[in-house]
């Protein structure tokens, strides 16, 4: 091994482990880029390569290790050498306690992207690796043939024995892959993958437990592109799997020789490797040309910058794994937001990122004393953003992917059953072990006895004392399109500020089956104008504020509607209290409509401001008014649900005091 | 009208929440599988295929016959309920009848077996009084991943009410299935009938794969759909109930008229 320069550069904790033939080239000049970068660089020669690696040998470029040469193995195509390489590379970098993240490449891959750009592809907390379904593999890619009938490894275009034999092998019968595979399922993807050492070493530990999984993939063909995508697959690292470090062009059955003709597509992939390059074809054109784009003053914004001039504020958020996050869009919240982050803390969560809009009143400086909360600004206008919405995904989709997160407003606390004396913590485990993705809930509207402009309520203040009452809606719930597929409406607001909204009304059931008829012609429906004539609804309280972040989440309108995830059949459901009605309701009435910046030219607050206009003495508190006395409460009047296997979960995990 | 399929995740999701079967049956290392389908009922095949690759994959020996070894625990799949009668050696009996199984059978099997033993696997949480319930999916999903979803074909499958796999399997594969039942017990009985079983599941899976869609009111089939990444146009509330139940995009069905 040569000797090692200082620490630093972009790349420091990465392995690259090599897996080289005879391309000695552009594998220079692939150790080089990587070792300037702080790689480290873990070599496996091809038994048979005995001359390139004697040169390679002799001048080996530093932050290099080169396998010896009595653990190398003779790779024959699509045979299981190339698995046993590539786990004695594994074995090799883990050795080394600074390795963070291991990354399998060829010796035909070059980087595309400058350092810091592949640093931070690579360094996002996830496992590259593509992972298809094996059964859904169209015949010409084997399918799961490669995985029924034994196949002698090596090219089968060169020699006719070979492809006559394994043409037949399934003469011999179908293995029992079920059986062989011990229930997992068989999955397939690009041999070129990137993973974190964390999950490199459980799957590692699980082939050292487990040697049957070795014998089985003994007898795949071409197993290097299945072997740790079904490992994976099974794992729990599946939660977190990100694109595939490496972009090559496939033509044929296989990667094309590629040069400086395509880098510009290479690059564009975003991607930062790509194969398979060819340095004696056009030596000097290609050399220059990857040097150019790995320099870092080339260097162009991340694909996955933030939108709309979201930056952090202070140290972006680096949630361990296992936290629980949240997530709120603020603006002008100092009134509720110190009662909301002690709410939020008492419930078990682990770390907060706050995205402020422009706030004036002390909201930021309130989120910047607290060390578990992540500030971002948010310049940009909050009606142009989905009403938060963009904001919140590109966050949620940077930060939060395989955590549980609650996406709140600072207005509304969670309560669910038994949550003044069991902690979020143990509710996630609880939805975990359901195979649920999301705890569904009913927005609730709390406010206080006396008239709203007569409450003295202070920031840090206990907000259910301050406005304890709540009355008992009657839900009435529709159809949706989009996950939870049913919202629901009615409550107190619909009562006071949107009465026309109940469909029991003649009025807005004609409404209602006229517009209905309208939209059976295909040229109305598309029209602007005609769904403008749609008859209003009242707020919507359906709420799905804890989710499990994973690719493929998104918020749609707001937390009422979600791209599909996954609910368990006997599931518990939580409330959200909803403090909006606070002294400060006219004031925040009148900004909301003076901005428009809310959904439908703020129409919802043109309502309220009408009703506080005509009755400066408004209060919500009647005779139907409930004092909120704790999660039993509601649960006995139905607004959420517990179950048996929820009494069970928590009677034996009280609440986690919060650090 | 809509359909939908549900996504891989959610299929594989399904798959691991049978890894719980095993430690419902008490650690037995050799089950007994009784109340098998008829010989020529595809989704009742396809769910004893499900079975037996799911307990294989644990390692889990099988036997089909009473008389063929010591299982110390069994799993009833909604067949003949006198199937349950002289179970006398097996310390658990996993109720497991198709999601859509009519509800007298699981009474007539319940009847005959002490309760104290028994476990009933439902894709919905009916309590039942003095009986264990286990929420589990069909045990077809245990197949996930191991059927190939090709050649693609085009067009719908329609599998209402009122058409039978029997009218579109090849009359010889259902022959085949049918002789295996009256062979005499014996050696070569579980792999004749497994190898009928197989026979018939290809059959109906290359007819399954030869459309991209599939019209059915029954569970079975649409689980068999969504087995090969078929899209599923559902009708009925059987199929609407368990897709409702285990997927969290809904397969749109409307009721049968």
């Amino acid at each position: 091994m040569s000797a090692l320069p200082p620490q630093g550069g972009p790349l420091t904790g990465l392995a690259c482990l090599i897996l080289a033939h005879d391309n000695a080239p552009p594998l220079r000049l692939l150790l080089k880029i990587l070792g300037e970068a702080g790689a480290r660089s873990f070599l496996h020669f091809d038994a048979r390569a005995r001359r390139p690696r004697a040169m390679l040998e002799a001048s080996l470029p530093d932050r290099t290790t080169l396998l010896p040469a009595e653990r190398s193995r003779r790779i024959a195509w699509g045979g299981f050498a190339m698995v046993e390489a590539t786990i004695a590379l594994m074995r090799e970098a883990l050795a080394d306690p600074d390795t963070r993240h291991l990354c399998l490449l060829s010796g035909a891959h070059l980087p595309v992207q400058p350092p810091p750009r592949i640093a931070a592809f690579l360094f996002d907390g996830y496992e590259h690796m593509e992972v298809r379904l094996a059964a859904a593999e169209p015949p010409e890619r084997e399918s799961l043939r490669r995985f029924w009938y034994r196949g002698l490894p090596g090219r089968e275009a060169d020699r006719l024995l070979l492809r006559t034999l394994n043409r037949n092998a399934w003469r011999l019968g179908k293995r029992d892959l079920a059986r062989g595979l011990r229930g997992m399922t068989p999955m397939v993807g690009s041999q070129w993958w990137h993973m974190t050492a964390a999950c490199a070493r459980d799957l590692l530990g699980f082939l050292d437990t487990n040697p049957w999984y070795q014998t089985f993939f003994r007898q795949v063909r071409i197993p290097d592109e299945s072997f740790f995508q079904t490992l994976l697959y099974a794992s729990p690292h599946a939660a977190r799997l990100g694109e595939p470090p490496s972009w090559q062009r496939i033509g044929g059955f296989g990667a094309t020789i590629i040069g400086a003709a395509e880098l510009r597509e290479a690059q564009t992939s975003g991607r930062p490797f790509a194969r398979k390059f060819d340095l004696t074809r056009e030596p000097a054109a290609l050399r220059d040309a990857i040097e150019t784009a790995t320099e870092p003053s080339t260097r162009r914004p991340a694909t996955t910058a933030l939108p709309d001039g979201l930056a952090p504020i202070g140290t972006p958020p680096a949630p361990r794994a296992g936290e629980i996050l949240a997530i709120l869009v603020t603006r002008n919240e100092a009134l509720r937001l110190p009662s909301a982050l002690q709410h939020l803390r008492a419930l078990g969560v682990d770390r907060a990122i706050l995205v402020d809009n422009r706030s004036e009143d002390g909201t930021r400086e309130i989120a910047a004393e607290q060390p578990w909360v992540h500030l971002f600004d948010a310049p940009g206008s909050y009606a142009a953003s989905n009403f938060g919405v963009d904001w919140a995904n590109a966050l949620l989709h940077r930060y939060a992917r395989g955590h549980w997160v609650l996406v709140v407003d600072a207005d509304e606390l969670l309560v669910f059953p038994g949550s003044g004396h069991t902690s979020l913590r143990t509710l996630c485990a609880h939805l975990d072990s359901l195979g649920s993705e999301a705890l569904p809930t009913v927005l609730l509207d709390c406010f206080p006895e006396a008239p709203l402009h007569a409450l003295r309520f202070e920031p840090g203040d206990d907000l259910v004392a301050a406005a304890p009452f709540f009355e008992p809606p009657r839900l009435r719930r529709e159809r949706a399109e989009h996950f939870p597929y049913e919202q629901s409406f009615g409550g107190l607001r619909e009562r006071l500020f949107f009465p026309e909204a109940d469909p029991s009304r003649p009025s807005r059931l004609l409404h209602q089956r006229l517009y209905n008829l309208g939209w059976r012609i295909p040229p109305l429906r598309a029209s602007g104008w005609y769904r403008a004539l749609a008859p209003r609804r009242s707020p919507n309280l359906t709420k799905v504020p804890l989710v499990k972040w994973r690719l493929g989440a998104r918020l749609i309108s707001s937390t009422h509607m979600l791209a599909p995830m996954a609910l368990a059949p006997e599931q518990p459901s939580g409330v959200l209290l909803h403090f909006k009605f606070l002294q400060d309701f006219q004031e925040r009435a009148e900004d909301a409509v003076a901005r428009g910046a809310h959904f439908d030219g703020s129409r919802e607050y043109r309502r309220y401001l009408e009703a506080l206009r005509a009755d400066p003495t408004f209060r919500l508190y009647s005779a139907r008014s409930l004092r909120y006395a704790g999660p039993d409460q509601l649960v006995a009047l139905e607004l959420m649900r517990d179950t048996p296997a929820w009494r069970v979960a928590r009677a034996g995990h009280p609440a986690a005091q919060p650090a | 009208m809509p359909c939908c399929v549900p996504g891989h995740d959610e299929m594989e999701r399904l798959k691991r929440r049978l890894d719980r079967v095993p430690s419902l049956l008490g650690g037995a290392e050799r089950v007994l599988l009784c109340g098998l389908p008829a010989a020529d009922d595809v989704e009742g095949a396809l769910r004893a295929e499900g079975v037996v690759a799911l307990l294989s994959a644990h390692g889990l020996r099988i036997q089909e016959s009473l008389h063929a070894g010591r299982a110390t625990a069994a799993i009833w799949l909604g067949g003949d309920p006198l199937a349950l009668r002289g179970l006398d050696m097996a310390e658990h009996i996993l109720l497991w009848p198709a999601a859509d199984a009519p509800v007298e059978t699981l009474d007539a099997a319940m009847a005959l077996a002490d309760p104290f033993r028994l476990i009933l696997a439902s894709h919905a949480q009916v309590p039942i009084p003095g009986l264990r319930t286990e929420l589990l999916p069909e045990p077809a999903h245990a197949l996930w991943g191991l059927l190939d979803h090709h050649p693609r074909g085009t067009g719908v499958l329609d599998l209402r009410a009122g058409r039978v796999w029997a009218d579109l399997l090849p009359p010889a594969r259902l022959s085949f299935a049918r002789r295996v039942e009256w062979l005499p017990r014996g050696a070569g009985l579980r792999t004749a009938r497994r190898l009928a079983r197989r026979r018939l599941v290809e059959a109906a899976r290359r007819i399954l794969t030869a459309h991209a869609e599939v019209e059915t009111d029954r569970v079975g089939t649409s689980v068999f759909a969504a087995l090969l990444g078929r899209r599923i146009r559902g009708h009925g509330a059987a199929v609407e109930g368990y897709w409702r139940a285990w997927s969290p995009a809904p397969v749109r069905t409307k009721q049968a008229a």
